[in-house]
């Protein structure tokens, strides 16, 4: 679907600056836009630092202006709502650059852990490993998918693989989405345990969070449903009704749990909107923003 | 809602400007108090013993990407470092985002630095482990065993992998403390942390501990907006009341006001 360039200047900047190019024009692009981007990571080191800091505090409040209008003028002929994804994308591009980092700073830990022959060195030799192996899979499926195999063309029917799918499938489908699997499942042990330790009785909070977590579980459960429906729920006594275990259990969760989910959502709201004021403000301090705590 | 509506562009200005004139008042000298936060108080003595254990303090930042909650995790981390390079202990730091990395690297340097260790600094310490929520997980808990870590910060956005982590470090004998404002991992932590920073008290941390102006100011704003949008449920409650008593039936009035342009629930 061809996206909508409603954004003021978009059209024009579509159609003379960024429209597709193909063939030799598209790798002189490539080239052509790492040049530039090294110049300017150039430029930005070569600045002293308090000029650095101040490009920085300009471009974050340029930035927190668009978007404040871009939030705050009507939906309508809004000229600044079709530049939100293209800038999404730049963001996403610019964050890719970083994934190289990630592999420099995993292959150091592991590397050195091997060469030096530290405790555990064998788990860091099985990172790479399976790193390479993703790695060659990933790509030998994805732009050669017919070498050694034994089909002559990328088979469509359900189950059927060439050697470098099936290999991806086994990685990545049959190794490594179980064993993600596995550890969420680690979590059911953990429930238990953390409950047990949060609802012994050494306070009157935890004594109340026992008796409520009680409430609430039996609520949630045939046999609790079953031992409170002796209880009236209709005629002259029907307003006992509410002592039901189920009912009761309904109560806290929709009454007392979620008014007090709610006011904690409020003061994190607030807090989000004050430092982001900051932030945008350039009011902040701190280590991140240029004035140490 | 992708784009404000009339409420929210009233509402939105009010609660910056009491936000940022506050700040403005708090530099001008004004003085201003800030109640204890116990989560808080305990940074410098989970710090501390670890030093005296000889054993390493792991600071998780949850799965956030380099947002504001992470950029405050940062400032804590910045905070932590610095009381640990006193004692020439380290920081673990594992990651989820490698764009987190030249930053912490930076902040952390500048840590021990700053309290004249810097050969403390050990750059393999910023470890980025896997973009993958449950590899992650499964990283931390194992830097957690292998390393036995004495103390363990858990600040910034985390999802169902708190409770892995935070359970980890119950069974290594950690004393941890998490700040999280992800109101749904809030539970798990306080089950499993010896101190859990809530909500907005997260946001209060920075202003905490260095006592600045300026945040210090920014709590008294959000404190003001709180009492604005009291105010506010307080009105919807009396004029569904009223509206009830008067006319039999609720008037939509306000609440059209209120969520007009809202899509969604």
């Amino acid at each position: 679907m061809e996206e909508e360039l409603t954004g003021i200047g978009q059209k024009w900047l579509a159609e003379h600056i960024f429209y597709p190019v193909e063939g030799v024009y598209l790798y002189i692009a490539i080239v052509g836009s790492l040049g530039l981007w090294a110049l300017l990571i150039a430029f930005l080191q070569s600045l002293p630092p308090v000029a650095r800091r101040r490009l920085t505090v300009v471009c974050t409040f340029l930035a927190g202006l668009f978007y404040s209008i871009e939030f705050f003028w009507p939906e309508q002929g809004n000229p600044l709502t079709g530049y939100i994804v293209p800038l999404g994308t730049f963001l996403r591009v610019m964050g890719g650059f970083t994934v190289g980092l990630g592999l420099i700073s995993l292959c150091t830990v592991h590397g050195k852990a091997i060469v030096r022959r530290r405790e555990g060195w064998i788990n860091s030799l099985a990172f790479f490993v399976a790193m390479m192996a993703m790695i060659v899979a990933g790509f030998w499926q994805q732009y050669w998918p017919l070498l050694g195999s034994r089909f002559t063309e990328v088979p469509t029917e359900p189950g059927q693989y060439t050697f470098s799918q099936g290999l991806y499938e086994v990685l990545f489908n049959g190794m490594l989405n179980p064993l993600e699997s596995t550890m969420f499942s680690i979590l059911a042990f953990f429930i238990v345990s953390a409950a047990y330790r949060a609802f012994r009785i050494k306070s009157a909070e935890a004594t109340l969070m026992m008796v409520a977590a009680f409430i609430v579980m039996l609520g949630q459960v045939p046999v609790g449903v079953i031992l409170t429906n002796w209880i009236p729920a209709e005629g002259t006594l029907g307003f006992l009704g509410f002592f039901r275990l189920e009912r009761l259990a309904n109560w806290l969760l929709s009454g007392i749990n979620a008014a007090a989910f709610r006011g904690i959502l409020f003061g994190t709201m607030f807090g989000y909107l004050a430092i982001s004021l900051r932030t945008w403000l350039s009011l902040e301090r701190g280590a991140y923003f240029g004035q140490p705590m | 809602m992708k784009h404000a509506n009339l409420f929210m562009g009233i509402l939105l200005p009010i609660l910056s400007v009491l936000i940022v004139g506050n700040i403005w008042a708090a530099r001008r000298g004004k003085e201003l108090f800030i109640r204890k936060i116990p989560g808080v108080d305990a940074i410098n003595e989970a710090v501390g013993r670890a030093a005296e254990m000889g054993r390493p303090v792991l600071f998780s930042v949850g799965l956030g990407g380099i947002d504001i909650v992470t950029l405050l995790a940062f400032e804590v981390i910045g905070y932590v470092t610095r009381q640990a390079a006193q004692f020439r202990n380290r920081v673990i730091v594992p990651v989820v985002d490698p764009m987190a990395i030249p930053v912490l690297e930076e902040i952390m340097r500048h840590a021990y630095t700053s309290e004249g260790r810097p050969e403390a600094f050990d750059p393999n310490d910023i470890r980025f482990l896997s973009p993958s929520q449950f590899a992650y997980a499964a990283g931390v808990v194992g830097i957690m065993h292998r390393e036995q870590v004495a103390t363990n910060f858990f600040f910034g956005t985390f999802y169902a992998e708190s409770l892995i982590l935070a359970e980890t470090g119950q069974h290594v004998g950690a004393v941890q403390i998490a700040g999280t404002p992800s109101a749904l991992q809030i539970p798990f932590f306080i089950a499993t942390c010896d101190y859990t920073i809530i909500g907005e008290e997260y946001y209060a941390t920075t202003a905490y501990l260095t006592r600045e102006p300026t945040l210090l100011g920014s709590l008294v704003g959000q404190d003001w907006g709180k009492l604005i949008l009291l105010l506010l449920i307080l009105l919807g409650v009396a004029w569904t009341m009223a509206a009830l008593l008067l006319h039999g039936q609720p008037d939509n009035w306000l609440l059209n006001f209120v969520t007009a342009g809202v899509s969604g629930g």
